[in-house]
């Protein structure tokens, strides 16, 4: 399954869990996680992603063993699971930011049990760098993702630059290797706090990225927002944009933000739902050939009543009309309870079709004629009468 | 706040309804707003096009956002619809870059009544279409390319392009001009550019590059592109700029010059090639007063090079409007008619009166090659009410009246005029061999007379057509003669008589055209010195005109080459009684021809008057022997203005009438009652006209009791024949021969004196 270049991405429900194979066989890296008891039980579409890491991973002293995990932001939606993966998978490096544990300092039973024991075993991992003063071997590295002021923190304090990264940064190397020319990741977010760009909703906390197989972003990569709503992708395609780094906007494969929301592109002014057709245009420029947006949720509903939680119809909608490859869905396409497999082939990255749509039935056809009205005579009796 | 007509209420409810049984295909991105055009609105919709998808047409992506631009006057204006962005530029069918062109014809294929409904349908026929890559399938004709006209003139294209252009690469040559008008050109020929020659062409004339590849499917607006695009396809800019110097120098100061651009693109019919697709570029005098002075300068003229450099990258791209008629393209939208069988075809037209002037522009308008006309009258006042002149015409020779008027139609019809006078020559005016067909509409029936006389020494091969209307004009009479028919018009009208008597006695239409004497009035336009004619419109005459041009047409297509055929048709107005049947029809073929032997007349005999015969031979045998004689009453008509004698019936012997070997006596009894019937019967067109009997074994000359009967019939009876016919049919017993004979009263005396000598005959 890791035996080529590739995207995997899970379906986990409404929840994100993607797999970048850097290396065939060699070095594997996980964004975000989301294994729930339930997906162990075959009844569900839902992927045992901890199953299949286990048991595809390549083996290091009889281990599976996960090159680097990074955590776009805390929710369980995005971290379910961990606490075993820790237990079934020796993991070489963890990514995070610590911003996004701040709103929880002062009630840290607002964590859920994963994200305790990815804070745990993070901090565990920032205390044993700095006390390396570099490299701390396999099991203790992580990557911290911040601002500079972060490292004036007593916790912080003497932590190697060399696993440091701020947003406009790039990272080229996973796990202590040095992976140059095979893989790239931008840092595009989270913002600073308290700066101009902080836009000071949680979601927006989330670390977001640009992930190339490869060195040259031009060719377009994956984009990842994590949870970003509309203002924070964009801000940061205005600041992006506004720094001269376009390249590190290009996409040939979109992660729909926070699953497929519609607050990416709608936005509620006096009342009204405003669609934000400026960051669908911006998305669109940047888009790379055939694109695809990919929303990692469940099953798409033709329409959403107000105050549904994402998947949302609208935002599906709109991506279809931008995506020049097309949108899928982890629960609509692909096999059951399969991820979708994004191949890289040098500057490609392709959609391996598991479903082709042949569909000769026009909905639109029918909802002309639906809406046109049957002229038949009634199928069944009606009675009239004069009692009330 | 946004109002909206009635009719763009209807449009949104019809969409929502349409959205909402859509399941999200179909989706109103924001509420309707107003548009530049005054009273228009706009309507943002995306549609889910992943199902259309399938990599052999329009690259959708999964949806796709369209616009419709919705007329205040909707549904009788058809909503305009529009991609929201210009991905499919260049795309057949998709218009100025993002324009969905639904309609082939709107006005046949959109239905107000089903407004949206009918409207999203066609959508989705569209874009299924559009994503199998088969809005042009190879089976069809093809859309042409689009060029926006920015300059008033038009191009009438005439001529086909030259052939072959698709195996030898580019056609280089001039395009060879008439000007109809200032802003009109008729483009009616083509020169290679090595076939020019040096000698002035004496006509206008303009560049013309056909490609050998398609072009775009919308043709640049800017001069700039234009280059580039022709550059593309393999026409070097070197070569195009010599040719606009070139051309600068051909017209006169004042005047354009133009361009004419072709690449195949354009298709006919279901597998036929590829033919090109014309555009013309027209090009302003100050263009080419500059391009001249880079000619006399040699390049040389700055001011003008940099001129002629701005105007080359600024410019924009005058189109002409090409009006198109090259048969090579051009569907003729009589195609398959009746009338279309006239195409290329050589007509003589007799009588351009009312019939005749109708009749002579359709035949003109079929395509029809050449036309004559022959009519010896002149352009009288009254007529104007229903023939085809002009109060200018008053005075003049129709023929040349009415030549006038179909040369100003501008077909390619020769059209000739003859005003000789058809009661004296007719077809024998004519070479037969240089026409496809004859149209009689003289209704004349001196014309007849002469035509049937002509007819004698000369038969006609090619059809006629020979039509008239009866006496109010409320019906129609069409006679046709085929190629092997061997008589004329007057002899089908006897023929076809008898039939319509035979078949249709009583029939309002027989009654029309076969009126009883006393009730027929006579109808003068200025009573006591003009010609009767009949009383009819414009109306009539045209609908008469045209019905039974068709039907004479219809008619030449199904008759056998023999036969011939009488109609008459009923206008669909007319107060006849009989409504239920508005046309009665008959076809025939000639009767036998025989020759009298004394007179040297013609002899046509039915074949119903053989049967008669045959069946009394067989009777006779039967009851006693064929060694018997027998015979009978004859029925026909003497006509001795033609010297034809018409056997059309004949009987059996009268009951009183005795036979033996040798003789046979015609009895009497019944024959008054029986002659009166077949008189009646016929509308007095057959009648007693002799008598027949048989010779069993011998030849059929008249015997010397045979003429005793001839001078009993002429001489010896209270109200004696002027003339009778004798009919001996020879060795009736076994190789039966008819022999007629033509007894006349005032010769019989001679005959008799001559009887000893001669044997009764002379």
């Amino acid at each position: 399954m890791f035996d080529e270049k590739c995207v995997y991405f899970w379906p986990v429900g409404t929840g994100d869990s993607t797999t970048f194979v850097v290396r065939p066989n060699e070095v594997v890296f996980q964004v975000d996680l989301r294994h729930s008891q339930k997906s162990e039980d075959e009844e569900t579409d839902c992927a045992p992603v901890i199953d299949y890491l286990e048991e595809h991973l390549p083996k290091v002293d009889g281990m599976p063993y996960l090159s680097a995990f990074a955590i776009t932001h805390p929710d369980k939606d995005h971290i379910q699971g961990f606490e075993e993966l820790l237990e079934r998978v020796t993991v070489g490096e963890l990514w995070f930011s610590p911003r996004i544990f701040r709103e929880h300092d002062d009630d840290p039973g607002s964590l859920g049990d994963d994200a305790m024991a990815f804070r745990d075993e993070a901090h565990r991992r920032v205390t044993a760098t700095v006390k390396a003063g570099g490299d701390p071997g396999v099991g203790n590295r992580v990557r911290l993702v911040g601002w500079d002021d972060l490292l004036d923190e007593e916790h912080y304090q003497g932590f190697p630059l060399e696993f440091f990264s701020v947003p406009g940064d790039v990272v080229e190397s996973l796990d202590g290797d040095d992976l140059s020319g095979e893989f790239r990741a931008f840092i595009h977010g989270p913002f600073k706090q308290g700066s101009d760009e902080d836009v000071g909703d949680r979601n927006d906390t989330s670390l977001a990225m640009q992930v190339v197989l490869g060195d040259d972003p031009s060719v377009g990569g994956v984009l990842l927002f994590g949870d970003h709503k509309y203002p924070g992708i964009r801000k940061i395609f205005d600041v992006t944009k506004a720094h001269g780094k376009e390249a590190n906007l290009l996409w040939q494969v979109l992660l729909a933000p926070h699953h497929c929301s519609k607050s990416v592109m709608y936005q509620d002014e006096d009342g009204k739902e405003v669609l934000k057709q400026d960051i669908l245009d911006d998305l669109g420029a940047y888009q790379v050939g055939a694109g695809y947006v990919v929303a990692s949720a469940n099953s798409i509903p033709a329409s959403n009543k107000d105050g549904d939680n994402p998947p949302h119809a609208k935002a599906k909608a709109r991506y279809q009309e931008l995506a020049t490859g097309g949108f899928v869905c982890t629960h609509d396409d692909g096999g059951y309870a399969e991820p979708l497999k994004f191949a890289v082939d040098g500057a490609d990255i392709e959609y391996a079709e598991t479903k082709s749509v042949e569909n000769e039935t026009s909905a639109l056809a029918a909802a002309v004629s639906a809406a046109r009205g049957s002229d038949a005579t009634p199928s069944t009796k009606v009675g009239f009468g004069c009692s009330s | 706040m946004l109002e909206l007509s009635q009719g763009q209420q209807l449009a949104l409810r019809q969409l929502n309804d349409i959205v909402a049984n859509s399941n999200g295909v179909l989706e109103v991105l924001e509420p309707a707003t107003e548009s530049k055009s005054k009273g228009f609105i706009w309507i943002r919709l995306s549609l889910e096009t992943k199902n259309y998808r399938t990599g052999n047409g329009l690259a959708f992506r999964d949806r796709e956002r369209i616009s419709l631009h919705l007329h205040p006057d909707f549904p009788f204006k058809k909503p305009d619809i529009y991609f929201t962005h210009t991905r499919f530029i260049g795309t057949p069918h998709v218009q100025w870059g993002n324009s969905i062109c639904l309609y082939q014809s709107s006005e046949m294929e959109y239905d107000p009544s089903d407004g949206m409904f009918g409207f999203f349908d066609r959508v989705e026929q569209w874009v299924r279409a559009a994503g199998k890559g088969e809005l042009d399938p190879d089976d069809a004709p093809l859309h042409p390319p689009v060029a926006y006209t920015t300059s008033s003139s038009r191009f009438v294209v005439r001529a086909d392009t030259p052939t072959g252009i698709a195996d030898n690469g580019i056609w280089i040559g001039r395009a060879d001009l008439r000007k109809i008008r200032d802003d009109r050109f008729d483009l009616i020929g083509w020169t290679n550019l090595d076939d020019w020659g040096d000698a002035d062409p004496g006509h206008p004339i303009a560049a013309a590059i056909l490609f050998d590849k398609p072009l775009a499917t919308e043709f640049p607006t800017k001069v700039n592109d234009l280059f580039k695009l022709v550059e593309n396809e393999g026409l070097s800019f070197g070569l195009l700029y010599s040719l606009l110097k070139l051309f600068s120098l051909v017209g006169s100061e004042e005047e354009h010059a133009y361009f004419v651009l072709g690449a195949p693109m354009r298709r006919k019919a279901a597998g036929e090639p590829l033919r090109p697709h014309l555009t013309v570029w027209e090009i302003g005098p100050d263009t080419l007063k500059t391009l001249r002075a880079m000619v006399r300068s040699k390049g040389e003229d700055e001011a003008a090079r940099d001129e002629l450099v701005k105007w080359m990258v600024e410019a924009e791209v005058r189109w002409c409007s090409v009006l198109e008629d090259r048969p090579e393209i051009v569907i003729r939208r009589d195609g398959g008619t009746l009338l279309a069988s006239l195409s290329g075809k050589r007509v003589v037209l007799l009588g351009c009166g009312a019939l005749g002037s109708a009749v002579a522009e359709m035949v003109l308008r079929s395509g029809a090659a050449k036309l004559r006309l022959v009519d010896c009258g002149i352009v009288k006042p009254g007529i104007l009410a229903r023939q085809r002149y002009a109060d200018s015409d008053i005075g003049s020779a129709k023929v040349n009246a009415l030549q006038v008027h179909l040369q100003v139609i501008g077909l390619e019809c020769v059209v000739t005029a003859d005003n000789g006078n058809l009661a004296n020559q007719a077809l024998s005016r004519f070479d037969f061999k240089e026409w496809d067909l004859v149209i009689d509409a003289t209704a004349s029936a001196s014309v007849t007379h002469r035509i049937e006389e002509e007819l004698k020494a000369q038969n006609l091969p090619i059809p006629m057509l020979s039509m008239s209307v009866s006496a109010a004009a409320e019906c129609g009479s069409l006679l046709v003669k085929m190629p092997q028919y061997s008589w004329g018009l007057h002899h089908i009208a006897r023929q076809a008589k008898l039939e319509a008597f035979a078949k249709d006695t009583g029939h309002s239409l027989v009654k029309a055209f076969w009126p009883e004497r006393e009730t027929v009035k006579v109808f003068q336009p200025e009573p006591g010195c003009s010609a009767p004619t009949f009383i009819g419109s414009a109306a009539d005459i045209d609908h008469h005109a045209a019905g039974l041009l068709n039907l004479g047409l219809s008619r030449i297509e199904s008759l056998a080459l023999d036969a011939a055929s009488l109609d008459l048709v009923a206008a669909p107005w007319s107060r006849l009684d009989d409504s239920k049947r508005h046309r009665l029809s008959y076809t025939f073929k000639g009767y036998a021809r025989h020759n009298e032997q004394r007179h040297c007349y013609a002899v046509l005999r039915s074949d119903v008057a053989a049967l008669d015969m045959t069946a009394e031979l067989k009777r006779i045998t039967r009851t006693r022997s064929n060694k018997i004689e027998t015979g009978g009453l004859i029925f026909g008509e003497i006509d001795d203005a033609h010297r034809v004698i018409w056997v059309d019936s004949v009987s059996g012997p009268p009951p009183d009438s005795t036979a033996s070997e040798t003789q046979f006596l015609c009895g009497t009894a019944g024959t008054k009652e029986f002659n009166a019937f077949k008189v009646a019967a016929s509308g007095k067109s057959s009648r007693f006209i002799g008598i027949w009997h048989t010779h069993p074994i011998s030849r059929g000359r008249p015997s010397q009791d045979d003429l005793h009967a001839m001078l009993a019939l002429l001489h010896f009876q209270e109200f004696p024949p002027r003339q009778v016919v004798m009919l001996i049919v020879g060795y009736a017993a076994t190789r039966r021969e008819e022999n007629y004979y033509l007894y006349r009263r005032n010769e019989f005396v001679l005959i008799a004196q001559h009887e000893e000598e001669d044997g009764g005959q002379q």
